[in-house]
């Protein structure tokens, strides 16, 4: 740490630590005892209504980065940065009507790795589960990462351990309460996290007199207001794009379409992007001026912690400290289950021992829960780059999915050699663009590329597709 | 081979105060010129026993004439953003308990802030607005004609 003082004492970050991780892993019990078969444990029965519906939604989608990075879009990129990072709403939005689509056509589908495989065959699956995992696990240790960051900014408790105990205490009441454990702590996460959201943002905008910080901004920071700043307009498209892909290829928001009602999977991500949308405002804008109010940004990765202790003083930072801590659970605990999941599921399960009972597949989800964070851990353990380049490094890779899956589920002529190079080029292509242009344009890039091959394919293909074919029965 | 010699490096001149990067006082960024694309930079200084404060100002000019201040204070590091495109110029000093500052070092660390081509930009916002409308497009016409499979 480059900076000498914290605002929290290290005793008082530990007691929050000990209090709320005692409380989620307790939930995680309660509702644990509902987890009873494997539709409990990894879909909460398929029965999960409007409220509780759009409060995971809109929770897991509150994730830490969206705490941590969005202040660091605000002074890399002036306001439209903050804009940029909204436009990942638009992604649950445009998700609604997908995820009634999904329900129709696989009814008893598990993961989106089902989806892939039955729509496009198994050369398809793989590319994509290598993709699927490749992004959770960077979005996993960017998470936990940002956890071990804000611990230590805010209350000096040293990295490796504040980054260990929150994915300790994720990992715990995942284990043991299954997706009716992560829904139902969302519901409560999702609460503390708008309350936290909006005190701290009406409390930044009474500590900021807005002319001042601007006429300062002006003089040290003047490209932060040019409407033109290439970096802030090429990230509006690429971080728009991020967002689609994030939501549209992963088992975290597939788990959900499939564990909600069908009546209400449409309307509970609409109203998850609606709760979502000014979020990032609400916490980035304060980012804007942090100059000018005296606030010395040490390291890129503190902004967020650094401006609410400032502006905020120690009540402010107990309160940022708990909204971190709920929205890192709420996201952590989402990714560890779907991502365990989607390999119970699709390499386990579909790949190495296609006979297993649901009972011991419902076992081999726990394993695979420990181990997937387990290998968090030990990724996070050097703190090796910042949070940007770590989640953004991702991007090409899910930029490059959203075309075979939006092409999948509404064009009967899109096909597994479509899908196939669409993901590949998109991805290498993305790669390409984020050494040689940088992190904001590749998942841009890929998009496209992604695009122009997917409808290539799309377009001399003879051939349709049998939608009956997705309506596969799991087998007990 | 060079990425362990820079690692090395960095922590050395970390360790050891008044080592620091061309003279500049910066021991990061450790070249100077330095680039950025997006008007960013990461500097951090090194800092010895009894030193209350440093002061870190920008120019436009190499002179170093109408410097702005960047930071003064305790920390060893600041992150600056904002910069238009052109050259920066930093320097750093240090003072200690009771004391004055120290004079400016010779050396500033530049920064050239370049821009990522207008025309490339051009070309890839209309390629983002196109694809951004085949999929808004693609899903809302899909789920239009879609009908009930289940």
């Amino acid at each position: 740490m480059f900076q000498n003082e914290t605002v929290l004492d290290p005793n008082v970050g530990w007691f929050l630590l000990a209090l709320f991780g005692v409380l989620w892993v307790s939930l995680g019990l309660y509702w644990g005892r509902k987890a009873k078969s494997l539709d409990g444990f990894m879909l909460a029965g398929r029965n999960v209504g409007l409220a509780l519906g759009s409060a995971t939604a809109m929770a897991t989608w509150v994730t830490s980065n969206t705490i941590m990075l969005v202040p660091q879009f605000g002074l890399k990129m002036g306001i439209w940065g903050l804009l940029a990072y909204s436009t990942a709403s638009f992604g649950l939005f445009l998700f609604a009507p997908m995820a009634k689509r999904i329900r129709s056509l696989i009814p008893k589908g598990y993961t989106s790795g089902d989806f892939v495989r039955l729509r496009y065959g198994k050369p398809a699956w793989v590319v994509f589960l290598l993709i699927s995992f490749f992004y959770s696990m960077a979005w996993l240790v960017s998470m936990a990462m940002a956890g071990g960051i804000v611990l230590e900014a805010l209350s000096g408790i040293p990295y490796p351990y504040g980054m260990s105990v929150v994915l300790l205490v994720c990992v715990v009441y995942t284990l043991v309460g299954g997706l009716y454990a992560v829904i139902g702590t969302d519901f409560i996460q999702s609460g503390i996290i708008l309350l936290g959201v909006v005190v701290v943002g009406i409390t930044a905008l009474m500590n900021i007199d807005l002319g001042v910080a601007y006429d300062k901004t002006v003089a040290t920071k003047p490209a932060l207001l040019n409407a033109l700043m290439p970096v802030a307009l090429l990230s509006l498209f690429n971080n728009m794009f991020f967002g689609f892909g994030e939501v549209f290829h992963n088992n975290v928001w597939w788990s959900r379409a499939f564990a909600m009602r069908k009546a209400v999977v449409s309307k509970a991500f609409r109203t998850a992007g609606f709760f979502w949308l000014p979020i990032p405002i609400a916490v980035g804008f304060s980012a804007l001026f942090a100059t000018s109010l005296g606030i010395n940004i040490t390291d890129i990765d503190m902004t967020g912690p650094l401006i609410a202790a400032k502006l905020l003083g120690s009540a402010g930072a107990v309160i940022l400290f708990v909204v971190i801590f709920c929205s890192l659970g709420s996201s952590i605990d989402s990714l560890l289950a779907a991502t365990s999941d989607l390999i119970a599921e699709d390499v386990f399960k579909k790949m190495i021992v296609p006979n297993i009972s649901d009972a011991s597949l419902r076992k081999a989800s726990t394993f695979i829960i420990v181990g997937l964070g387990v290998l968090t851990w030990l990724i996070c353990l050097p703190r090796v780059g910042n949070l940007m380049t770590v989640l953004f490094y991702a991007g090409p890779f899910v930029g490059s999915a959203i075309w075979p899956i939006i092409a999948g589920l509404y064009w009967s002529r899109a096909n597994q050699a479509g899908a196939v190079s669409a993901m590949v080029s998109g991805s290498a292509v993305g790669l390409y663009a984020y050494s040689a242009y940088g992190w904001y344009t590749a998942s841009l890039i890929a998009t496209v590329v992604s695009m122009i091959v997917m409808i290539g394919f799309t377009s001399i293909s003879q051939s349709t597709f049998d939608w009956r074919k997705l309506n596969e029965t799991h087998a007990d | 081979m060079l990425y362990s010699c820079r690692v090395l490096f960095l922590v050395f001149c970390s360790l050891v105060p008044f080592c620091d990067a061309a003279g500049t006082g910066f021991v990061e960024p450790v070249t100077s010129p330095a680039v950025s694309d997006d008007g960013t930079v990461q500097l951090v200084w090194g800092s010895s026993g009894g030193v209350v404060s440093h002061e870190v100002r920008r120019s436009d000019s190499a002179d170093f004439e109408d410097s702005t201040l960047v930071y003064e204070g305790k920390d060893t590091a600041t992150f600056v953003s904002g910069l238009p495109e052109g050259e920066h110029y930093f320097k750093v000093r240090s003072k200690s308990a009771g004391g004055v500052y120290e004079d400016w070092p010779k050396e500033s660390f530049v920064l050239k802030v370049e821009y990522i081509d207008g025309r490339l930009v051009a070309v890839l916002m209309t390629a983002g607005f196109i694809t951004f409308v085949a999929i808004v497009g693609t899903i809302f016409w899909g789920h239009r004609n879609a009908g009930d499979l289940a």
